[in-house]
């Protein structure tokens, strides 16, 4: 006679939820595969394979257990282990297919079938572990079925969770990869047919099922431990790999804020030699006002005053610069913006001058404090002016003007505009503006706009370009405030 | 301190420098005002005085060589010594061209800086001592009457009496009597000083006319 199962509906639920799982913390782990060097790029794929072959022998092995037929069955263990073999083994070359630096449409495809082809692989492996006094046979177009759910479904998934970053995304992709499993095994099921030539005893039947049940629930939870011991890792790779890239990202501040200081070298000097002139020529004032009969005591005060002052701005100067030119780690401190913007102007300046451009500021007073690094805010305003005056150049036939301006913006942020009377930014290059390495000045290196944006994004807070109404381009970007 | 001869006008944004040198040139007992921006120098009704400007390259708006174009299309001839802090070869040269007395790149010695002051103020005397002259000149020039100009001419040409006569068609005895005049007039001992104040005074001798005439 035919012999046909129940499902225990609870031990249905948790066998998906194996999947699912097994899937998400399958697919993180197999995301630290691509960046990660040489010995580490093997330690996660072989990690990811395991947890995805494990994944899917486990929730087998759960939904197997949730099925209940009216016979007694036990399975092979040489059959069984195969199967796990054959899963993790087939899905870790899914992985590398797609793990590979330069992944395209077909490397998608190809990870896909493979992925496809260890559940499915699994999947049979196992039914032909089963022992019992039944025959097994397969409906042909459900096992067509089988297949297609398992390729079809695995490949949107590697797709969905291989192009994103994004939480939610991977979530979705771990459900339809879950879904592909899951889906693969019970349309499996379905185009099995168990032929039994004798029937057993009821009860029998229901005490292997409270058994059946108890050791599901074994399997499940050994597995979701793995699991999250696997992600527990994962997420520590990830915080690390975040800490190395702000790492990364501060050295490269750095690197530009030195370049930056190196183009300025002729201004700031200029700087630097403009108070110490002023104190050398007071200096000389003091002598010659000494050797008077009657020293003038009130000329020489308000000479003196003067040295003191110069030297102080002299001294200023030399301590932004050293400032902008120290390698820190960046720091985040209540700052008032409008300082910011100040400081940075005081080793702009003499290059804007330079340059024949005349420099007005629209500071709003009483702006709440932001969050931030002194050091990359200043960066920032350097970046901008300075590009802002190069953009002006080769304008002759009106007034070179920057204006920069400070505001409150909406919702607990301050805004930060540097507008310009230049050549302006036709809307093609205006997002391209921000990639590393592109640039529309002759000697530019292309770094600026793009660091000037991953310090503005680490701030959380927007940096972005419009055209101004007449002439030129608008430069803004937000920072939160602090609190 | 003793009533000014001379003024300095000092053109500087930055008003420590500015000060300091004030102070300087005050001690040399000569005048001295001092301005932040080109425009407000311009915008300044100058005292009518020897004088010269110390004039900052670097200035906000209007450059300081800006403005020595400025003055010069004015037509004002005061000496003007540049001080710099980037002091670039190319820049003095064309300042220097242009008619400025001295470069100083900051920072300088004080006392380069007043032997450049009293230079250009010494510069300044004499040209405004040798245009006054000049306009002296021209005033007794423009008191001749035509017929004493013709004469004149004639005159520091190096034409006779008789030919004078015969070209204007007037007798000998009238061209000696306007001669004498001319030579009253213009205040002139001899011929040779009259052939000097035609020549700074730039009129044109009358060689051409004497050459077509005969």
């Amino acid at each position: 006679m035919f012999v046909t199962g129940t499902y225990n509906p609870y031990l249905v639920a948790l066998s998906i939820l194996v999947a699912c799982f097994a899937s998400y913390t399958a697919l993180d782990l197999s995301g630290h595969v691509g960046p990660a060097p040489g010995f580490a790029r093997r330690v996660w794929l072989v990690a990811a394979a395991l947890t995805m072959g494990g994944g899917i022998w486990s929730m087998h092995f759960v939904a197997m257990l949730a099925f209940i037929m009216p016979i007694p069955m036990s399975y092979d263990v040489g059959l069984t282990t195969l199967s796990l073999v054959v899963a993790i083994f087939v899905t870790g070359i899914g992985f590398y297919v797609i793990s590979r630096q330069s992944a395209s449409p077909l490397h998608l495809v190809l990870s896909g079938i493979f992925m496809g082809l260890g559940i499915a692989g699994m999947h049979y492996t196992g039914m032909a572990a089963m022992r019992g006094n039944v025959e097994l046979s397969y409906d042909p177009l459900f096992f067509a079925l089988s297949l297609v759910i398992a390729i079809g479904a695995s490949t949107a998934a590697l797709w969905v969770a291989f192009r994103t970053t994004d939480l939610g995304q991977k979530l979705v992709a771990a459900v339809v990869m879950g879904l592909a499993i899951s889906g693969m095994h019970y349309t499996g099921m379905r185009a099995a047919i168990f032929y039994c030539s004798r029937p057993g005893s009821n009860q029998a039947q229901i005490n292997a099922s409270v058994e059946q049940t108890n050791l599901a629930l074994a399997v499940a939870g050994i597995t979701f431990l793995i699991l999250a011991f696997a992600s527990v890792a994962s997420l520590f790779e990830r915080k690390r790999a975040e800490e190395a890239l702000r790492h990364a990202q501060a050295e490269l501040a750095h690197v530009t804020r030195v370049m930056t200081l190196g183009e300025l070298t002729a201004s700031i000097s200029h700087e630097v030699n403009q108070p110490i002139a002023a104190v050398v020529l007071n200096g000389q004032v003091c002598l010659r006002l000494l050797a008077l009969e009657t020293p003038r005591v009130d000329e020489m005060r308000a000479a003196v005053e003067r040295i003191v002052k110069d030297a102080n701005r002299a001294s200023e100067v030399i301590q932004r610069i050293r400032a902008l030119a120290k390698r820190t780690e960046p720091q985040m401190t209540s700052l008032d913006i409008n300082d910011v913007i100040r400081e940075a102007i005081l080793l702009v300046q003499r290059e804007v001058l330079s340059h024949g451009v005349s420099l007005q500021t629209e500071l709003a007073s009483g702006l709440p404090p932001v969050l931030g690094d002194r050091v990359q805010l200043q960066q920032v305003v350097i970046n901008l002016l300075m590009n802002g005056v190069e953009a002006m150049a080769s304008v002759t036939d009106r007034p070179r003007e920057i204006l920069i301006r400070s505001q409150l913006h909406e919702a607990g942020q301050v805004l930060v505009a540097v507008l310009d009377s230049g050549i302006g930014i036709d809307s093609e290059t205006a997002e391209r503006l921000f990639s590393a390495f592109f640039t529309t000045k002759p000697s530019g290196m292309g770094m600026g706009l793009s660091i000037s944006r991953s310090i503005i994004r680490a701030h959380g807070g927007r940096l972005w370009v419009s055209p101004n109404p007449d002439h030129g381009a608008a430069f803004q970007f937000t920072v939160p405030i602090n609190g | 301190m003793k009533d000014a001869d001379a003024i300095v006008f000092v053109v500087d944004d930055d008003p420590s420098i500015r000060e300091a040198i004030k102070s300087l040139v005050r001690l040399e007992g000569l005048g001295v005002e001092t301005f932040a921006t080109a425009q407000d120098f311009l915008r300044h009704k100058r005292p009518d005085l020897p004088g010269c400007v110390v004039l900052d390259v670097e200035l906000p708006g209007l450059s300081g060589l800006d403005l020595q174009r400025e003055l010069a299309s004015h037509g004002v001839k005061l000496p003007i010594i540049f001080i710099t802090g980037y002091g670039d070869i190319p820049m003095s040269v064309r300042a220097m061209k242009a008619g400025a007395t001295e470069f100083l790149t900051k920072p300088f010695r004080d006392q380069d800086l007043l032997d450049a002051i009293q230079q250009a103020l010494e510069r300044d005397r004499v040209g405004r001592q040798h245009s006054s002259e000049i306009a002296g000149l021209r005033k007794r020039f423009d008191g001749l009457t035509s017929r004493e100009r013709e004469v004149m001419s004639l005159v520091v040409a190096g034409w006779l009496n008789k030919q004078i006569g015969f070209e204007l068609g007037i007798s000998e005895i009238t061209v000696k009597i306007h001669r004498g005049r001319v030579m009253n007039k213009m205040g002139a001992q001899s011929l040779a000083e009259l052939v000097r104040m035609t020549e700074r005074l730039e009129i044109p001798k009358a060689t051409d006319r004497s050459a077509k005439s005969r």
